[in-house]
């Protein structure tokens, strides 16, 4: 693969909380204008990972490229420029909650731009309808739904059409319409705008709805990187496992416990 | 790079746009094309050579079309390439106005509801303090079951940690009112009346409104903000549907804690206030400590200091129901609580104020 043809690259990336390193030797290539899902078990490092790619989340050794850019030797204005290129859904939105809907979506466009503020609010407009809340303009994310906020927030993400979108458990809290309906939109705005996108996620049904590419972690190690066919063949017994769990979530309660009764792994 | 080319023929203009229209000419030049809306009552906007157009590009030509709709000008755009309109027609999708235009019959409408909220809110307070009061009064023994011991951690929160600072604050003032009157009552020869200042100054007014205004940005605002960080989070409503009733488990005990609290503390603030102007008395203006104590001792009535505490007791009042109330309105996210939490303070601190005026005309005129 070649170097030109990723958008992100990490190279011996580690991640350390104090004296604990939760993340060891990560090497990275996402590939420009696919879905790459990082999934794994909780507290395996998903979202440590995704929050260091950008800095929010300092590093311990190893780094970060992003569209060919250096992270650690970005600092200052120049840092604040480059991160508008890259949008960041958080799993609770991340929207300022005195702000409507219209005000947060503003922000962006007024940090970064120099429009005017009748194209601002146009195309505030615009990244709202994209998302299917119109009518949410003037709404608090506090008035919002599960599945409304989630939206707001994406629609924050992909404000200035970065080229790279960065989402943290986008589906967590949705029901599976909501969550479906939520990947649906991103698969459906990632094509209309081009970006990239990196989402941190467990839930199986939605990494087969949309991952090109699947990065698996346990207990702070690369476990799988590759295509998303691949991780479904793979022989790990890890990797079987994660992704094994569908068909054994779908056999009934009382079975499963019947089956720990009798002392059999279910 | 964008070109804007205009021609001009009486109430009609006609601007060729040719080049790309992308984020960048959207950011330098948007102005420029938004002030087209107002050259006259015809608009033609030829796009037939514009070659690249991104979302930003497409935002400034919807600004424009809305601009010029506001204004009364006829907007027409001809010569688009089917790739232009594509950009375009994802933008020129709907009339919705992202700034409303108040009318006459608008700003009634708010007058009327802002006057109907405080209404609601007048009504629900006087509900607040009428259940506060009854459950105070008429015991509530499943809330005890269920917070054992509550009132004497209230008590401990909201009183004893406050002692120090209300003792430092009251003795400060103490040493300032004696410092500030001395230079005055010596020009008459009346130093010994520092006494009779000290006395009926701390107990009649600071001690207990300068408890009641350190209570009310400590513990008010303390209450304030956990009750609507709890009604944010859903603590409330899960209290209800376990079938608490939110007043008597969270407010009583407060309320209980500092009408017992309050007063303690004032006694406290009314002895740190005169040991500090006696402290002045003796060290700076050089009087007697038997003279001081005796002058002090004729000045003071128990009038003054059952007012004191009647006082306290009522400032406490009005601190809980207040803080109570705003917390209970509190919703939304964390701005809310901030809201709040300020409000709290500044109604708490004015109410005190007017309680403490009425007081005086009750007890002293």
């Amino acid at each position: 693969m070649e170097a030109n043809e990723n958008i992100v690259n990490t190279s011996g990336l580690a991640v350390a909380y104090g004296e604990r390193t939760v993340l060891h030797d990560i090497n990275l290539r996402i590939v420009r204008g696919s879905v790459t899902c990082i999934c794994g078990g909780s507290g395996c490092g998903k979202s440590t990972l995704l929050r260091s790619l950008i800095g929010l989340t300092p590093i311990k050794s190893g780094s970060v490229h992003i569209m060919g850019q250096d992270m650690q030797a970005l600092e200052g204005d120049a840092r604040s420029v480059f991160l508008s290129r890259i949008g960041f859904m958080y799993q609770s939105a991340g929207l300022l909650n005195s702000l409507s809907l219209l005000d947060n979506l503003r922000i962006p466009f007024k940090a970064h731009t120099q429009l005017h503020d009748a194209i601002i609010d146009e195309l505030v407009m615009h990244r709202l309808a994209q998302v299917q809340l119109s009518h949410a303009l003037h709404l608090l994310p506090g008035e919002l739904s599960g599945g409304m906020l989630k939206r707001a927030g994406f629609a924050r993400a992909i404000a200035l059409e970065p080229e790279l979108v960065l989402s943290d458990e986008p589906s967590a809290g949705l029901d599976p319409v909501t969550a479906a309906d939520l990947d649906a939109l991103m698969l459906r705005l990632k094509d209309e705008l081009g970006i990239s996108l990196v989402v941190v996620t467990h839930d199986l049904d939605s990494i087969k709805r949309i991952a090109d590419y699947v990065v698996m972690l346990d207990d702070g190690y690369v476990k799988y990187s590759g295509s998303l066919q691949g991780a479904l063949a793979c022989s790990d017994p890890m990797v079987q496992k994660f992704f094994a769990r569908e068909a054994s979530s779908h056999g009934s309660a009382e079975g499963s416990l019947w089956q720990q009764w009798q002392g059999k792994s279910p | 790079m964008l070109r804007i080319e205009l021609e001009r023929y009486n109430q009609e203009a006609i601007v060729r746009l040719s080049g790309r229209l992308c984020r960048a000419e959207a950011e330098a030049r948007g102005a420029e094309l938004l002030a087209l809306a107002g050259l006259g009552r015809v608009l033609r906007l030829e796009l037939g050579a514009l070659e690249e157009v991104d979302s930003f590009g497409a935002a400034s030509i919807a600004a424009l079309a809305r601009r010029a709709a506001a204004s009364g000008c006829e907007l027409r755009l001809e010569g688009a390439s089917e790739l232009v309109r594509g950009r375009l027609e994802r933008f020129l999708w709907g009339q919705q106005k992202v700034k409303k235009r108040r009318g006459l019959a608008d700003i009634l409408e708010g007058v009327g509801e802002g006057f109907l909220a405080h209404l609601a809110s007048l009504k629900a307070f006087l509900y607040l303090v009428s259940d506060t009061v009854l459950w105070s009064i008429a015991g509530a023994a499943r809330t005890q079951r269920v917070r054992r011991g509550a009132v004497w951690l209230e008590s401990v929160r909201i009183g004893l940690d406050a002692l120090g600072i209300v003792c430092l604050i009251a003795f400060l003032v103490g040493t300032v009112v004696a410092l500030q009157s001395a230079s005055i009552l010596r020009m008459f020869g009346a130093d010994i009346l520092v006494a009779d200042m000290i006395g009926i100054s701390m107990t009649r007014e600071m001690a207990p409104l300068m408890t009641a205004i350190l209570m009310a940005g400590r513990s008010g605002a303390s209450i304030a903000a956990q009750i609507a960080t709890m009604n944010i989070n859903e603590e409330i409503s899960g209290l209800r549907t376990m079938g608490l009733e939110p007043v008597k488990y969270v407010v009583v005990p407060k309320f209980r804690a500092i009408t017992l609290t309050m007063p303690g503390l004032t006694i406290f603030a009314n002895f740190c206030g005169i040991f500090g102007g006696f402290i002045v008395a003796v060290l700076y203006m050089e009087l007697g400590i038997s003279a001081f104590l005796h002058e002090l001792s004729q000045a003071l009535y128990v009038k003054d200091i059952l007012t004191s505490l009647l006082k306290s007791v009522v400032f406490a009042w009005i601190i809980v129901w207040i803080a109570a109330h705003k917390g209970f309105q509190a919703y939304g996210g964390s701005d809310s609580v901030g809201r709040v939490t300020t409000s709290s303070v500044v109604a708490s601190i004015f109410w005190c104020i007017v309680a403490d005026a009425v007081f005086s005309l009750i007890f002293y005129f």
